[in-house]
């Protein structure tokens, strides 16, 4: 059985469809990615599983449960984490007190000083406004504070965006970590060269339908640039 | 066998047109006059009746111009009524003019006033902006309430010899063969009736009009409007100072029918902001309909609830609540919605028309 | 000179109380963005309950007090979850009309209940001793209480949000209650758990208010309008703004009554506009709102 499943889920802003019927499946241990043009439908799929967005009941599955329509914070407690596009740090809130937020629903293996194992550079800013962070380390606290709920299931929206290539892989670079630990990936990227690289199986959306699917090797680059295009 | 099927598709101008319909306005300005002829048939209390829901419904329309056209909610309303009615009181008392003009002197004044309190209010905003209007009341009716003049805490009224020595009232009294107290009654009724219908005019008119639209933007996106080129703060100050003018004749109104005066009275929230306040929910709010419908609502509950006391208010509290969360549009908006229904055309539609 | 001191000292025991009336206003406007016009009246009413304490149980004024404070609590807490949190959202207009009419609701209630009758909470010999601060000044005990209890409040208001996971919670769901939300944290609970805090305190508000002087269903609007007044004053999301706020409306007071008694309420006032002229964003508003 897949740990994650979504079946025919469609989504909506007001009138504008936003997703035709995405049908994919995440097993355990397993890194998907999900790459596409700007308005492709990826950011809406992440907030549809996490619970932003409505669904029907049937269209999400959690280890065999509908879980489509729940609440965000109940996903949470399931350990369905998302880490939002642009950070989302909370402004209010110092570096260490973002990180501790993210435990705040649920906890577990994740702990502050494992954190900071992960992502030195935050140790060091702790204390410090989360907003005063640069782009890569504001990144790094979203994704720890993420990773402070003990996700089962990691959804990662975007993290590449607005980051020098260098502070990227610096990022990417924690993901076999993040992995070793059991957590299910689902990455969205605009950077294919990335996503390629760190996930198990790619899909393409475009216009709100899934254009292709595979595994990186399989993939051929005409094929994704016709999937990504829609040519 | 000819092909009839267009191959090119055709131009299309995209209009954007009012809802005309004038015939409506021209059944509504015949309500008027036949409004205007039941003094004829009517006795005092059916006059002082009427007089209360066109005052009222005058009232609402222009809150309802405020907080559902400007998305400008006031709970200080009160403060012009009181001006408008301690203005007629100077006036009539200390200057010795005729109440006619009194009354335009009270939606003077009131207007005049508006200027600084919106130079002190407006630098608040949503419910802080509510409540610094029921500040600015308060303010007036503190100092008010000093003036011994005008009877200081415990207020004054107006004798006989200026109620009765108002211009036409004679003409009245002779016309219908009446005494000059009930003249009085038929002649406030005939100002009540003007005083609404020109509200209702005013209100239609200039949200028919560019400022109207220009309103309707800025309730649904100030910051769009803006963008546009829409002065915003200027727009609302406008139909702020307007409101107030309306408010500040219908308060002189309301307290020359009265004759009696104090700055609880004048300043109340609840006679002046809570009953306007759900008369505009109850019936429905943005609209015009809408108040008229709550305006029949509010008399009908006044007549045969009020006699609950404080009951009576934690019903019209509670329905005002319920109407809030269940039908938000009120009763007009719920029924206007499954019927789709306008009596006033305010809308904008947009149309195509084919070349 | 004696006196002008000793009409500092009672504006600033003043302005205690009406910082406690403002704290549970400025709590809920900080974390929620909602301004209950119905805040003066439930004030009143934790005071009734505290009546209704003492009269049915026969307790003393200060334990039923203490009773009062979860009862009041737990009542904010059901409002919010069942009533208030319905209103939130970008419209303005719903929780501003839904809570005119809940204190259109409550104030008659009262009256219902209670009658007009002004009461009083009755507290013994304390309500009239006196602490002389020599030079021929002298604060009432419980008006100085009243202070100590306002500075207490935004003390341990300012621990919880500041030392534990409830208060970063409250300032998460603050700055962004979405994103809150992907924290595990049920919105419609925090809210409802803030009106709850803003209620107990509002419960201190009372017993400080009726053991000090007298009150009826109706004075309930005027305290909001204090508790708005210092709110304003002493800027937006700031709580130790809000006590200084408190001072301001109360010093003002104090002078205007100096003068003459009929204008205490109006130098309120007057202070308050001359503020929001002059400063409009008051004089400790939090960096980014």
């Amino acid at each position: 059985m897949p740990l994650l499943e979504t079946r025919d889920l469609t989504a909506s802003y007001g009138d504008f469809q936003a997703l035709f019927g995405i049908s994919l499946s995440l097993d355990e241990r397993e890194t998907i990615a999900i790459i596409g043009a700007n308005g492709a439908g990826k950011s809406t799929f992440l907030k549809t599983i996490a619970g932003l967005l409505p669904s029907p009941p049937e269209a999400v599955l959690f280890e065999g449960e509908k879980i489509g329509g729940a609440r965000a914070f109940a996903n949470v407690r399931r350990g369905i984490v998302l880490v939002p596009e642009g950070r989302r740090l909370f402004p209010s809130l110092s570096v260490e007190e973002n990180l501790l937020i993210g435990g705040y629903g649920r906890s577990g293996r994740w702990t502050l000083p494992r954190i900071y194992e992960l992502f030195p550079v935050l140790s060091e800013r702790r204390a410090l406004p989360a907003t005063t962070l640069s782009g890569g380390q504001q990144q790094m606290c979203a994704i720890g504070r993420a990773l402070m709920a003990d996700p089962r299931v990691l959804l990662c929206d975007e993290i590449s965006l607005g980051l020098a290539p260098i502070v990227v892989r610096d990022i990417y670079a924690v993901f076999p970590v993040i992995k070793a630990e059991g957590t299910a990936i689902v990455v969205v990227e605009q950077d294919i060269v990335q996503a390629l690289a760190v996930a198990d199986r790619v899909y393409c959306f475009q216009e709100g339908r899934m254009t292709l699917s595979g595994r990186p090797t399989e993939l051929t680059r005409d094929a994704i640039h016709a999937a990504y295009f829609g040519v | 066998m000819t092909d009839n099927t267009e191959t090119t598709p055709r131009a299309h101008r995209f209009v954007v047109e009012g809802d005309g319909r004038a015939p409506r306005i021209a059944i509504l300005a015949a309500l008027v006059v036949v409004l205007a002829a039941v003094p004829a048939f009517a006795g005092r209390a059916a006059l002082q009746d009427l007089f209360f829901v066109f005052t009222m419904l005058a009232l609402a329309q222009y809150w309802n111009l405020l907080a559902g056209y400007a998305g400008l909610v006031s709970i200080g309303q009160q403060a012009f009524i009181g001006l408008g009615a301690y203005a007629l009181f100077a006036a009539t008392l200390i200057g010795h003019l005729d109440p006619l003009i009194a009354i335009l002197i009270g939606g003077g004044v009131a207007m005049l006033l508006a200027l600084p309190t919106a130079f002190v209010v407006f630098r608040l905003r949503g419910a802080y902006f509510a409540i610094g209007t029921w500040v600015a009341a308060e303010v007036f009716r503190l100092i008010l309430a000093q003036v011994k003049q005008l009877g200081g805490g415990t207020g004054t009224s107006l004798g006989p010899d200026i109620t009765n020595e108002m211009a036409g009232l004679k003409w009245i009294a002779a016309t219908f063969g009446v005494r000059i107290s009930a003249a009085r009654d038929i002649a406030n009724y005939w100002l009540a009736l003007a005083l609404l219908a020109g509200t209702l005019a005013l209100v239609f008119f200039l949200l028919r009009s560019r400022r109207g639209l220009a309103l309707a933007a800025i309730r649904d996106s100030e910051a769009a409007a803006d963008s546009l080129g829409v002065d915003g703060f200027r727009t609302k100050l406008v139909v702020y100072v307007l409101t107030a003018f309306g408010t500040g004749l219908v308060g002189a109104l309301i307290y020359l029918q009265k004759a009696r005066i104090s700055p609880d009275a004048a300043f109340s929230v609840l006679d002046w902001t809570a009953y306007v306040v759900f008369i505009v929910v109850i019936g429905g709010i943005g609209t015009i309909e809408g108040p008229i419908i709550g305006a029949i609502v509010l008399y009908l509950m006044q007549n045969y609830l009020a006699s609950l006391g404080p009951w009576y208010l934690m019903m019209l509290g509670g329905l005002a609540i319920a109407i809030m969360l269940v039908s938000p549009g009120g009763l007009w908006g719920f029924v206007a919605q499954r019927f789709d229904l306008q009596i006033f055309p305010v809308r904008r539609r947009l149309r195509t028309r084919a070349d | 000179m004696t006196a002008a001191l000793d009409t500092l000292i009672q504006g600033i025991l003043l302005g205690g109380l009406y910082a406690l009336f403002a704290t549970g206003l400025s709590l809920i406007f900080g974390i929620m963005r909602l301004v209950n016009l119905a805040h003066g009246d439930l004030i009143i009413f934790a005071a009734f309950v505290i009546l209704a304490i003492t009269s049915a149980l026969g307790l003393d004024t200060f334990i039923a007090f203490l009773i009062a404070v979860p009862i009041m609590f737990v009542l904010g807490y059901a409002l919010q979850y069942v009533l208030l949190n319905r209103t939130l959202g970008s419209d303005i207009l719903p929780p501003l009309l839904v809570t005119f009419g809940l204190s259109i609701i409550v104030q008659n209630g009262l009256l219902e209940g209670f009658s007009a009758d002004t009461r009083r909470l009755p507290i013994g010999e304390i309500a009239g001793i006196s602490l002389p601060l020599g030079g021929g000044i002298a604060v009432g005990i419980m008006p100085l209480l009243s202070l100590v209890a306002a500075i207490l409040v935004v003390v341990l208001l300012n621990q919880l949000f500041y030392r534990t996971a409830l208060g970063r919670a409250f300032r998460a769901t603050s700055d962004d209650s979405e994103t809150a939300q992907l924290m595990g944290i049920d919105n419609n609970r925090i809210y409802a758990t803030a009106m709850g805090l803003a209620m107990a305190v509002c419960a201190v508000a009372a017993f400080f208010l009726g053991s000090r002087a007298t009150f009826d269903p109706t004075i309930g609007p005027a305290r909001l309008i204090y508790a708005f007044e210092a709110v304003i004053i002493g800027g937006l999301g700031s709580l130790w703004g809000t006590l200084a706020g408190g001072m301001v409306v109360g010093i003002a007071q104090t002078i205007g009554a100096r003068i003459n008694p009929e204008w205490q309420i109006l130098a309120g006032h007057l202070a308050f506009l001359v503020v929001l002229v002059l400063r409009p964003r008051g004089f400790f508003p939090r960096a980014f709102d």
